[in-house]
Formats: C-alpha cells, sequence, structure tokens
C-alpha cells in the first residue's frame, strides 16, 4: 500500500506510514479541537512534497483561511500565487454531480482538504445522502488524497451529517479537547483505518504555534536543540525543548518547523 | 507518556490482589487500562455507565473518592486530577490500608506529571 505522510508530528507512526494514498480520511471533532490546523498541516506536508494542494470551505473566505495559517505562523499567500495551492470557497447545493465543486478538485494526485464537510451533508436529503456522498468519495479517491473534517456535536447526538461521512470514509481520527489544560485534556485516537493497521490507544496531543498538532509519544532518543533564533513565544519554545529532549519530535522535523516560519 | 504512566502505576499493576488498573478522563475516555484477568471484562462492560455517572459526581465536586463492592471484588476510583481519575479493581485478598497508601503516593507523584 503506498502511504502519503499526514504532516502531523507523530500521526505517522500511529497508522503505519500515513494515510493510504486515494483514500478519504475524516477528522472528528468538536469546536476548539484543531481540526482546521490538521488540515493545514497536511497541506503543508503537500506542498513540501510537490503535490497540488486544494482547501475547500463552505464558511472562510481565501482571506480568512490566509489569517488563520498566518495565526500559526505559517504564509501561505505565496503557495497560493505560485499555483501551490488553491483556496475556495463554496455555497452548499443540494447535489454534489457536476457542481462547481466537483470541477475544483478534479486532478490527479492531489491533496485536497474539505473542512467542514458537515454542512455539504446536512444539506442533503437523508434518503440520498449516503449515495451522494459515496459518489463524491469515488471522486476524491480518483483525484488523490482527501482529508474531511467532520463537527462533532458540543450537545447531543449527530446525525446523518456526522454519520455517514464516517461510515463511509476509509479512516477516521477523533479529536478530543475537554478543556481542563492538563496531559490527556486534548487527545486523538484512530478509529478505524481501512487496508493499513494502527495502533488501538488514546494518544495526548497538543497544539503549538509555529508547529501544529505534536502527538505527544516518544519516537526517537532525546537530543538538544538551539531554538533562540525562532519567532516564537518562550512558553512554546520550552515546550519545543522538552518534546526534544524527551524524544517527542524528531531532528529532521525541528527543521522542517524552521523552514516554515522563516 | 503512556510508558510514564505505566511506570508510576507499577505497584498497582504487580499486585497480584489487583484485577485491573485504569485511568479514565473525566468524559470517560479510558486513557489507561491494564487487566489482568479475563474474568473481570464482564465487570468492566459493567462498569463503563457506571464510571461515567461516579465520573460526573467526581468532577461535580459532590464525591471527592468512591468506593463500590462488587461480589468479591471492591472498586475504587479517585481523582488524580481534575479531569483524571483512576480505577482500580481488587479482590478480597487485598491489604485495603496498604492499597489506600500506594493510591494516595501515585496521585502524589502523578500530579506532576499531569500538568503541562
Amino acid at each position: 500500500m503506498l502511504k502519503i505522510p499526514t504532516g502531523i508530528f507523530g500521526l505517522d507512526e500511529l497508522i503505519s506510514g500515513g494515510f493510504v494514498k486515494n483514500t478519504v480520511n475524516a477528522v472528528l471533532g468538536t469546536v476548539g479541537c484543531g481540526k482546521t490546523i490538521f488540515s493545514l498541516q497536511y497541506l503543508l506536508q503537500g506542498i513540501e512534497d510537490n503535490q497540488e494542494a486544494v482547501y475547500i470551505s463552505f464558511d472562510l473566505e481565501v482571506k480568512d483561511f490566509l489569517r488563520i495559517a498566518r495565526s500559526m505562523g505559517w504564509k501561505l499567500e505565496e503557495k497560493i500565487s505560485d499555483g501551490l495551492l488553491k483556496v475556495g470557497r463554496f455555497q452548499v447545493e443540494d447535489s454534489f454531480i457536476d457542481s462547481e465543486l466537483v470541477k475544483f478538485i478534479t486532478g490527479k494526485d492531489m491533496r485536497i482538504v474539505i473542512d467542514s464537510f458537515t454542512p455539504l451533508v446536512a444539506s442533503l436529503e437523508t434518503s440520498r445522502a449516503r449515495n451522494e456522498v459515496n459518489w463524491l468519495y469515488k471522486t476524491l479517491r480518483e483525484s488523490g488524497t482527501a482529508l474531511i473534517t467532520v463537527e462533532e456535536p458540543f450537545f447531543g447526538t449527530a446525525g446523518k451529517e456526522v454519520d455517514v461521512p464516517l461510515i463511509l470514509a476509509d479512516c477516521v481520527i477523533q479529536l478530543k479537547n475537554v478543556g481542563y489544560g492538563e496531559a490527556y485534556s486534548r487527545t486523538l485516537r484512530v478509529i478505524k483505518h481501512r487496508m493499513s493497521p494502527h495502533l488501538n490507544s488514546v494518544f495526548p496531543y497538543s497544539i503549538l504555534e509555529g508547529v501544529g498538532l505534536v502527538v505527544e509519544e516518544k519516537r526517537c532518543e532525546g537530543f538538544e536543540v538551539d531554538l533562540s533564533d525562532l519567532p516564537l513565544s518562550e512558553s512554546t519554545k520550552e515546550k519545543l525543548y522538552r518534546y526534544c529532549k524527551d524524544g517527542i519530535l524528531k531532528p529532521e522535523e525541528i527543521q522542517k518547523i524552521r523552514r516554515r516560519l522563516i | 507518556m503512556r510508558e510514564q504512566i505505566k511506570e508510576l502505576l507499577k505497584p498497582l499493576i504487580l499486585d497480584e490482589g489487583i484485577a485491573f488498573v485504569a485511568i479514565y478522563r473525566i468524559d470517560g475516555t479510558p486513557i489507561f487500562v491494564d487487566i489482568k484477568r479475563r474474568g473481570v471484562v464482564d465487570i468492566l462492560h459493567w462498569l463503563e455507565e457506571q464510571v461515567k455517572i461516579l465520573l460526573y459526581y467526581l468532577e461535580n465536586g459532590r464525591l471527592s473518592e468512591a468506593e463500590i463492592k462488587i461480589s468479591s471484588y471492591r472498586l475504587f476510583l479517585q481523582p488524580l486530577s481534575k479531569s483524571l481519575v483512576l480505577t482500580v479493581l481488587a479482590d478480597d485478598t487485598i491489604s485495603i490500608y496498604k492499597l489506600r497508601i500506594d493510591i494516595s503516593t501515585i496521585r502524589n507523584e502523578f500530579l506532576s506529571h499531569v500538568r503541562v
């Protein structure tokens, strides 16, 4: 199975090397758990691997998208002007077939993000939702490897807009945040990963400015690093020093973080 | 992180009288589970819902800790931090006094690990 790296520090080790190529991968989570930042990291990795990257939203304008990226310390304006990244905002329609959205995502070996997928399914009639989503997933798989974000309700139970995308997705990753600011307040769990083994457990993760999501699991021998030149807050640097010392981040990942910021 | 937790919980994991040790997050998510006896899986399933209710009361401060007797087992629930609860299922061969000391020691050590 061909795999592509997710771009999330520490996640590839949990899913045997990354997402399976030409699959649809869902990130499930409530408000504030980091779904959009997850998407940004996935796209950044794609751009660095010379893949065409596409970001689709039903809520965010291009300028809003760029603002979120800038708040993380990443400048994506040049990537858009250089044609490495396409960002599109679409209106929700009652059918995907022959829609502008489908034309936007048609290609080969792309990295496609739909953030969030939930409004798209919510607009569909219940009786047609499964078939429509299945058809769109097929198109996404033909065009490359897709990441969709699915909004988990904060209160109450989920409906078709959550169930259908998850049932049909090839991989489901759940992000949770209980908001206590302690270790394990934020956790990541791989619910399914078709055609590839994955680790069954709950893993703590954090979100750092300039870095993104980091799964807090030891992956290498600890090392010392100098981060004094990085335009990051002292608290973020402290955490990065700890992650390096504990072997949570690898030396080459520090280089990657540095490249993205400067 | 998981290895650190396992190391901290070692005194409980190695105790012959303890059937399982788990750490639950306040929303009911099992963060760490070590089951030593297959026979307790049924109890674990039954406990899943009970634990959520107890955790709700522990979170609200109405309970500071909880202890339940189930057939020949005792279940101890002890908050480790604002969001994590240690759960221990022990049989009747265990010294409850020793267990309480072990849990208290683990709780004190654990606090330095959970603050981020």
